[in-house]
């Protein structure tokens, strides 16, 4: 368990910023569902990382409008293997994750298998999940 | 009113004041237990009448704060400073007392409602089953403080946002979203209100600590993140005319895992507890000094002398063994502890070290005539086991009263009489749980003559969990 009140959100430097990931047909594919949407407005801003790049610059990210309670997208994962999902709900559609004076997320944020965040991002372990073959799917719940 | 002297100090320090050490108050066939025990969702009652005679002049509101749930679907709260806060309103008027107390309405006490556990952890308890949170709000217990601020009252918690509490209902209002970056950085349960009406506050999390200047409709007039030199657990602060006052005890942030924010932190009994000075207009640190090894919650107050020392009172304790046993073993029913915390004068010169003296006896809750926040004062009043105190810090002497065997009382809180200036011209409000009765009491003192005891003395028809704050609005 983390100790809490330490680690800044990653979040929002984490390279989150546009660009919609190149499709590759044959790549295996996650589909995503974002539950809870308070606000329908503004941006998903979702990322896909492996372990060595958890805390770093994502593998493929998506921005998706929001104009419901409920998001869904895909993400092509480069190859078969394990994954985590960052991601934050851009409720003022201005690119970045706005956070308080003492960096914690002001907008909301979820991760792959619901991991729990303890003032903080969750590790790998507990939010990484298996891409197969035939692609995953993972329901995130907004925090 | 004399200057402090040399002499006076080393009064402070050697003085046979006529105190004896607070006998132990509590006994065996006295169930402390009570004041820990789950409150109802509401009270409302009107007090009865013990002994004596409320003042006519005495008109207004006392309210007071202090964790109310202790346990939910079957299990036990593990640390007293971790349970959703309850408000406490005493309608003071017309020579009656009404009683009304309601939880604050947080989203955690939702969460927790609704799922029929404990979801969180906080300060030092840690469910079976966690949850997790987004920001430190998520488990705001919102049971610390109450601040009268802007015609409503807030009910502070220290790593988080105030929750906003209608002043004659007890209605929670909501959480008070501070503007823009401000939302939800933590906001202390000590903030200082100065003559002029304007408050003071510091948030710390780690080694982020911001500090605030509010207008008194509640609005920022200026906040500034800094960045301490060390993480300390620090639970009050200080301010004087020019200065802000932080006193960082050497319970520090370690290394590895820990399941709360308390067991995150060690006691190094081998640094020091350092004061750090901070400018009032740039909030930057402008002094640092350090003192003896020492754990302290509360503050009484600072004022600075003309030589530009710093003196400020607080309760200092020899350890931190309160935030990491006792407090768990009140919660849980399985222990209490007598009270350790010394009431201290602290001295900082403009250069050099600092200097504590101590006063014969034991105190906590330190409070003063809130009219001299900032500024000098000479008396601080506080609890004693089992009674109250008054600690005068020119003569070096405390007096104290204790309440009837049994009896485990709470902090007092001073009330100017109406047109008087004088420091101890007012009366003393304190709580008191009569353990034998299973009921607590209201108990107004004359702030002259503390040691004669209650000038008027009521009682609820129930005994009330033991809370920690409390603040008196005149009508």
């Amino acid at each position: 368990m983390k100790p809490h009140g330490l680690i800044l959100f990653a979040l929002a430097a984490a390279g989150l910023a546009l660009a919609a990931s190149p499709r590759a047909e044959a790549d295996p594919t996650v589909k995503i569902t974002v539950a809870g949407v308070a606000a329908p407005q503004g941006f998903m801003m979702v990322a896909l990382h492996d372990e060595k790049g958890w805390s770093g610059a994502p593998l493929v990210r998506a921005r998706v409008p929001v104009a419901a309670n409920t998001v869904t997208l895909t993400l092509a994962a480069p190859t078969p293997g394990r994954y985590g999902v960052k991601l934050f709900h851009d409720v003022n559609g201005d690119g970045k994750m706005e956070t308080n004076l003492m960096g914690f997320p002001a907008e909301p944020v979820g991760f792959s298998n619901d991991a729990p965040i303890r003032l903080g991002p969750p590790s790998f372990a507990d939010a990484a999940f298996n891409v197969g073959p035939a692609g995953a799917a993972q329901t995130i719940n907004l925090k | 009113m004399t200057r402090l002297t040399r002499r006076t100090f080393a009064q402070l320090t050697a003085s046979a004041v006529a105190l004896a050490v607070s006998p132990r108050i509590v006994r065996a066939e006295d169930d402390w237990r009570i004041g820990f025990r789950t409150a109802p969702e509401t009270f409302d009652a009107e007090l009865t009448r013990l002994e004596g005679r409320l003042p006519s002049e005495l008109s207004g509101s006392f309210y007071r704060i202090g964790p109310a749930q202790f346990e939910r679907g079957g299990e036990r709260l593990g640390h007293w400073f971790d349970g959703d806060g309850m408000i406490q309103r005493f309608a003071i008027a017309d020579g009656r007392v009404t009683h009304r107390g309601r939880f604050v309405d947080t989203p955690k006490r939702r969460a927790e409602k609704a799922a029929g556990r404990f979801l969180y952890t906080g300060y030092g308890f840690a469910p079976k089953n966690l949850t997790g949170i987004r920001a430190p709000d998520d488990l705001n217990a919102a049971n610390t403080n109450v601040l009268p601020i802007a015609g409503e009252v807030w009910a502070l918690w220290e790593g988080g946002s105030p929750y906003r509490i209608d002043a004659e209902t007890l209605a929670t209002l909501g959480r008070k979203a501070f503007d823009g970056g401000l939302n939800g950085v933590a906001f202390s349960a000590h903030p200082k209100t100065e003559p002029s009406g304007d408050t003071w506050n510091f948030g710390v999390i780690g080694k982020r600590c911001v500090l605030w200047h509010l207008a008194p409709d509640g609005t920022t007039r200026k906040a500034k993140l800094i960045e301490l030199p060390e993480a300390s657990l620090m639970h009050d602060f200080a301010i004087t005319a020019r200065h802000i006052v932080l006193l960082a005890p050497p319970l520090l942030r370690r290394e590895g895992p820990a399941s709360t924010l308390v067991d995150s932190y060690a006691w190094q009994p081998g640094k020091p507890l350092t004061a750090l000075v901070l400018d009032k207009n740039t909030l930057e640190i402008v002094r640092r000094h350090e003192l003896p090894a020492r754990f302290l919650y509360h503050i009484g107050n600072a004022w600075e002398d003309a030589d530009g020392a710093i003196r400020l009172d607080a309760c200092l304790d020899a350890d931190a063994t309160f935030a990491v046993k006792t407090a768990r073993d009140l919660a849980l029913g399985l222990a209490q502890a007598p009270l350790s915390a010394r009431p201290s004068l602290i001295t900082l010169p403009p250069s050099g070290a600092g200097v504590i003296a101590t006063l014969q006896g034991v105190g906590e809750f330190p409070r003063i005539d809130p009219r001299r926040v900032g500024e000098r004062h000479r008396i601080t009043h506080g609890v004693t086991e089992g009674g109250v105190a008054t600690w005068d810090w020119e003569r070096g002497v405390s007096e104290t009263y204790l309440h009837p065997p049994g009896t485990w009382s709470e902090e007092p809180v001073f009330v100017p009489r109406k047109g008087a200036m004088g420091e101890r011209d007012g009366w003393l409000i304190q709580t008191a749980l009569d353990m034998r009765a299973g009921r607590t009491q209201l108990c107004i003192f004359d702030a002259r003559r503390t040691t004669d005891g209650p000038i008027a003395r009521l009682t609820c028809p129930y005994a009330l969990p033991l809370g920690f704050h409390g603040t008196f609005v005149a009508a």
